[in-house]
C-alpha cells in the first residue's frame, strides 16, 4: 500500500523528532531519502543507520531559512537522482518565549525558519515536479495552527497557522501539475521541542489530552508516508490532525 | 523506539492480524472498499442486512439493538476480538428543500444516523474493555457542505454522524480507542453522479471547480480506511478525513 520504491524524497529537519521518524518511514517504504538539516552530525547518524540496513539514504546540510541553501539542496538532489517525487517540509523551531519576552529577532527568526523555509522548499521543488507532472508535498504545521495552545509562543502559533493557509492555497495552485499538497498538524509530540521540559510539565500536558498521553514521532510519520504515497492521490489541501483528541472540531 | 520494527509493515501487510467489521451498504461500494482493505492482509467481516456471500454475516435489521448486539457478540466469539469497526450506511438524497418533507428527513436519519449509532454503541463497550479499537464512520462531504444538489436533510444526517463520531472520540480516548470519519466527495459509480462526466458534475460543486480534476474511487476510500485502521493512526481521533479531490478544504 505504501510502496515508495523508486521515489526520491527530501525531508527537512530530518535529524530528530518527526523528521527523523519520517525519514525512517519513507526509506523503509522504499524511497531514497535525502535528509536535510543544519546539524550534519545527527543527520549522518540517521543516514548511516538506514544505510547499514540496506536502505537508500543520505545526509545533507541545509538551512531552510536561507533560500540559496535550499536551492542548492534541491539542485544537487536533482543532479544526482534526476527527479524529486516527495518533499516533506518539516524543519521548524519552537522558541520558548512568553508574550512579553518575544523580541523582533525572535519573531523574524521563527517566521524565517517555519514559514519562509517551507516557501523556499516548495518553490524550489515546484519547477521539477511541474516537469514531472508529479509530486507529493507534505508540510508540518501544528495543532497550534488551529487552536490557541497554552504552552506555545505567539510567534510559533502564528507561523503554524500561516502554514495551514499556505498548504491549502498552494494545493489549489499546483493541482493542475499533478501535485498534491497536504499537511500534518501534530499535537504535543515527544520530540526535542518538548523532551527538555520537566516530567511534571509533560504529565500536566498529557492530562489535558483526551488520550492522556503525548504523541510519538512515529505516529506522525505514518501519516507522512500515507500522504507521500499514491494511495492519497485524491487528497489535497488536507490537514491531518494527529493530536490524541486535543483538538476536535 | 526501534523504527525498523515499527515500520516493517509498511509494504503489504499493514493490517495483518486485524479483525475488521465493515457494516452497511451505502452509496459507496462496500465490496470494493473491502477488497482494498483485504490487500493489507486484514480479515474483514462484512455485515449486511440484505443478502450475503459465504463469509458474510447477516443481521435481520441494523435498527434492532438486540440483533446488532448479537451479531457483534457472535463475531467476537468466532474471531476472538474485533480491532476495527467501519460503517458504510450513508445514502444521500438530491432535492430542493421545497420537495423534501418530514418523511425524507426521517428516512435519512434512520438509515444514516440511527444505524451508525446502534452498531457504534454495540461495539464501543468491547473496545473500551479490551483497551483498543478503532471506529471509522464513512459519511459524505455533504456533512461539511452541500454539493451536487444534496438536500438539507442529507447534510444534516451526514453532519450528525460526524458529530456522533466526535462524541465517541472524546469519551473513548482515555481507553485507547479512536473514532474518525471519512468524508468522500465525488466518487465514481455513485448514484448521484448519474453517468455524467467530470466536467459536467464539476459545475455542481460550490465553486464549480475541484483541484484534482477527476472522480475519486472506492479504492481511494479503501486506502483511507486502511490507513485509519492501522496502528499508524493510533494518535488520530475525532478527525474527519476528506477524500474529495480538494473541493472542500477546511
Amino acid at each position: 500500500m505504501f510502496d515508495l520504491s523508486g521515489k526520491i524524497a527530501i525531508v527537512t529537519g530530518g535529524s530528530s523528532g518527526i523528521g527523523e521518524a519520517s525519514a525512517y518511514g519513507l526509506a523503509i517504504a522504499g524511497a531514497t531519502v535525502i535528509i536535510g538539516a543544519r546539524n550534519t552530525e545527527r543527520t549522518e547518524k540517521v543516514a548511516s543507520a538506514l544505510k547499514e540496513k540496506g536502505y537508500s539514504c543520505e545526509a545533507c546540510q541545509v538551512d531552510v531559512a536561507v533560500s540559496a541553501s535550499v536551492e542548492a539542496l534541491i539542485e544537487n538532489t536533482v543532479k544526482k537522482y534526476g527527479r524529486i517525487d516527495i518533499l516533506f517540509s518539516n524543519a521548524g523551531i519552537l522558541l520558548d518565549q512568553t508574550l512579553d519576552q518575544i523580541t523582533d529577532a525572535d519573531w523574524e527568526h521563527t517566521m524565517a525558519v517555519n514559514v519562509s523555509g517551507a516557501f523556499y522548499c516548495c518553490r524550489s521543488v515546484l519547477q521539477y515536479m511541474k516537469k514531472q507532472h508529479y509530486g507529493k508535498i507534505i508540510i508540518t504545521s501544528s495543532v497550534g495552527g488551529k487552536m490557541s495552545h497554552p504552552t506555545a509562543g505567539l510567534h510559533y502559533i502564528s507561523s503554524k497557522g500561516a502554514l495551514l493557509a499556505f498548504t491549502r492555497h498552494f494545493a489549489n495552485q499546483v493541482s493542475q501539475y499533478g501535485i498534491t499538497v497536504n499537511a500534518i498538524a501534530p499535537g504535543t509530540t515527544m520530540t526535542p521541542m518538548i523532551q527538555h521540559r520537566s516530567d511534571e510539565i509533560k504529565k500536566a500536558i498529557a492530562q489535558k489530552i483526551p488520550m492522556l498521553r503525548l504523541g510519538n514521532p512515529q505516529e506522525l510519520a505514518g501519516a507522512v508516508v500515507y500522504l507521500a504515497s499514491d494511495c492519497s492521490n485524491y487528497i489535497t489541501g488536507e490537514i491531518i490532525d494527529v493530536n490524541g483528541g486535543l483538538y476536535i472540531a | 523506539m526501534d523504527y525498523f520494527d515499527y515500520f516493517q509493515r509498511m509494504t503489504g501487510s499493514l493490517l495483518k492480524d486485524a479483525i475488521i467489521v465493515l457494516a452497511g451498504r451505502g452509496q459507496y461500494n462496500s465490496r470494493e472498499i473491502i477488497r482494498t482493505i483485504q490487500e493489507q492482509k486484514a480479515r474483514v467481516v462484512y455485515v449486511s442486512d440484505q443478502g450475503t456471500e459465504t463469509a458474510d454475516k447477516h443481521v435481520p435489521s441494523f435498527l434492532e439493538e438486540n440483533e446488532v448486539g448479537k451479531i457483534i457478540k457472535d463475531i467476537i466469539s468466532e474471531y476472538g476480538n474485533i480491532s476495527v469497526l467501519i460503517t458504510n450506511f450513508f445514502n444521500g438524497k438530491i432535492g430542493e428543500f421545497e420537495d423534501i418533507g418530514i418523511a425524507d428527513m426521517e428516512m435519512l436519519w434512520e438509515n444514516n444516523v440511527k444505524k451508525t449509532f446502534i452498531i457504534n454503541n454495540s461495539v464501543a463497550p468491547y473496545f473500551k474493555a479490551q483497551g483498543y479499537g478503532k471506529i471509522i464512520n464513512i459519511v459524505s462531504a455533504s456533512g461539511k457542505r452541500a454539493y451536487l444538489g444534496a438536500c438539507p436533510a442529507e447534510c444534516a444526517s451526514a453532519a450528525a454522524v460526524i458529530g456522533l463520531t466526535k462524541g465517541y472520540a472524546e469519551q473513548l480516548a482515555p481507553y485507547n480507542v479512536t473514532a474518525n470519519c471519512l468524508a468522500p466527495g465525488l466518487i465514481d459509480g455513485e448514484k448521484a453522479l448519474d453517468g455524467k462526466s467530470f466536467a459536467e458534475v464539476q459545475q455542481a460543486l460550490p465553486i464549480k471547480w475541484q483541484p484534482v480534476q477527476k472522480f475519486g474511487s472506492c479504492q481511494d476510500i479503501g486506502y483511507a480506511a486502511a490507513f485509519l485502521s492501522s496502528y499508524f493512526a493510533d494518535y488520530i481521533t475525532g478527525y474527519t478525513m476528506d477524500v474529495n479531490g480538494g473541493f472542500i478544504m477546511d
